[in-house]
């Protein structure tokens, strides 16, 4: 009979820490810099970027939404998410004529863009001790699951998920505002576009995942973003 | 692991590295940045494969696959071959198919009736890229979007995008680490510091490469192989580390850095297990160390860790 209660005791005791350190996860994230702040200030980049809709705020939606789906626990949601709003802030540094630059670009200027996600890792390390995931999302949300990306080539699994969620709907977004050079793709192109690349550019899980998702919910490319 | 130069460079006193030694390369690629910034670089890999791989994209100057081999050698096979002639008949289904085993078969042979070496690194680089994209897709059961052909044509693109002429010469060596040389001179030794526990110290696409060079009908030899040319350059928690073995790689560097990644342990217990016992191995050299930690991604525990030993840092 004991033993009974002392096993109970130990249990009802590791559920009660689980939910202690839960809340307090739960505590710091919410204790975050204001998110209505960022994503204003990510329209602000956006603008720099020549894109005409909220881009970065659509890709933290899409990121949220698909985090949640391959099993991100809550604090790396809020990481995520705020690694979207910010995840061109290093370009802040570049001039906009290269940034907004349609024609190809030079070798040397292509070096340049390249530090981008450096200077963004950078900046939020400083900013965010806190979070201290969110500037290597930042960093490696431009590498490619080939190892063909920049700035490190890192390849596969080497690129963490939610940098590897990044890049897919980093791409989504893009590709379904219009460009000066193009227009918008249809969300059929995108899946096609996406299947293409699915284990040259992208994670072919994280691919899969967003196309499941969008099979189901055929009407809009994604739903309103869970608050 | 996850192998970042430009942390690397960040980390150091500015002005002081001009030349960069890896005794033992984890990949090609990430290496390019030290060749785009204008280092001086001594690469060495053990492996047949990874050395091939060091000269396709890094000790190259900038030459690119040929459009004339292009053609010859860029084929569609049109009627299967019989696959009692194919030497990796045992891959059928684990992982290639029937189809990409064809293709691996012809591609082999083919490489050897290409006469340049480097054309034929170039070639057979791509190979190996092929191969990586096919075992990435098949773990992931998702549908392979590209024909050979389109693939090959598709990597010699990328190819255009990576080999570039560096400013300053790259030496990529393929020797045992028993016969490197000792006396290398460049400013800065880097060594990535692999750490073997669930997994293999090489990946499935490394292995099945170093079969598929070697014409090993069953992956195990690879394997083998590749443990043994890369033993004691690894961390097992099982084990005792072979710190010592490093040491005498570091030639006459002025300042030597160490990085790796490691997962589902806290930082905490890389600091007491590798790094602590790094810095005191390392001291007769170098007496001041630095160690650095970032976060890759909390929710898995996966942290980075870098220490920089010198005179001044």
């Amino acid at each position: 009979m004991l033993l009974f209660f002392n096993i109970l005791l130990i249990c009802a005791l590791t559920i009660l820490v689980y939910k202690y350190i839960s809340l307090r996860e739960l505590f710091i994230a919410r204790n975050l810099p204001d998110c209505a702040c960022l994503e204003a200030v990510s329209k602000l980049i956006d603008t720099t970027e020549g894109y005409k809709s909220p881009h970065a705020a659509e890709m933290a939606k899409h990121a949220q939404i698909l985090g949640n789906s391959l099993g991100l626990d809550e604090r790396t949601l809020v990481s995520l998410r705020i690694a979207a709003f910010m995840h061109d802030c290093g370009q802040f540094n570049l001039s906009r004529e290269i940034i907004r630059k349609y024609e190809p670009l030079t070798p040397e200027e292509w070096d340049l863009i390249k530090t981008h996600p450096i200077i963004g890792d950078m900046l939020l390390r400083q900013s965010l001790p806190l979070y201290e995931d969110i500037p290597g999302f930042v960093r490696w949300h431009h590498e490619k699951w080939d190892g063909s990306g920049y700035p490190d080539r890192l390849r596969g699994e080497e690129i963490p998920l939610p940098a590897r969620i990044l890049a897919v709907v980093d791409a989504v977004s893009a590709m379904s505002q219009d460009r000066p050079y193009r227009a918008a793709f249809s969300t059929e192109q995108i899946e096609v576009e996406l299947e293409r690349l699915s284990g040259l550019h992208f994670d072919p899980i994280v691919v899969k995942s967003w196309i499941c998702y969008r099979r189901s919910n055929p009407t809009q490319l994604f739903p309103p973003a869970i608050s | 692991m996850r192998f970042q130069p430009s942390w690397v460079m960040e980390s150091l006193p500015s002005g002081k590295i001009d030349s960069v030694f890896i005794p033992i390369a984890s990949r090609a690629q990430p290496l390019l940045w030290f060749k785009r910034h204008g280092f001086k670089i001594f690469v060495n890999d053990p492996t047949e494969g990874g050395a091939l791989l060091l000269r396709a994209f890094l000790q190259n100057q900038g030459e690119l696959f040929s459009e004339e081999n292009e053609k010859k050698f860029n084929r569609t096979i049109k009627k299967p071959f019989d696959i009692a002639m194919n030497p990796f008949k045992s891959w059928e289904n684990r992982p290639f198919s029937r189809e990409q085993l064809d293709y691996l078969f012809y591609w082999r042979e083919a490489g050897f009736e290409i006469h340049q070496p480097m054309q034929r690194d170039l070639f057979w680089a791509a190979v190996y890229m092929i191969m990586n994209y096919w075992i990435s897709v098949i773990k992931c059961d998702a549908p392979v979007k590209f024909t050979p052909y389109e693939l090959m044509k598709h990597l010699f693109t990328k190819q255009k995008e990576a080999i570039f002429e560096g400013k300053e010469s790259v030496f990529a060596l393929n020797m045992p680490m028993d016969e490197l040389g000792e006396e290398v001179e460049a400013s800065l030794c880097l060594i990535p510091l692999t750490i073997c526990d669930k997994r293999a110290i090489e990946d499935e696409s490394e292995i099945y490469f170093h079969a598929w060079l070697k014409g090993y009908p069953e992956i195990s030899s690879a394997k083998r192989e590749i443990e043994f040319v890369k033993k004691n350059w690894f961390f097992s928690w099982d084990s005792a580390p072979h710190f010592e073995n490093m040491l005498k790689k570091v030639g006459k560097s002025k300042y030597c850095g160490i990085t790796w990644s490691g997962d589902d342990l806290p930082p905490r217990i890389h600091e007491e297990n590798i790094a602590k016992p790094l810095i005191e191995t390392f001291s007769p050299n170098f007496p001041k160390a630095k160690f650095m930690i970032k976060t890759a991604f909390r929710q898995k525990d996966d942290y980075d860790f870098l220490l920089i030993m010198g005179d001044n840092v």
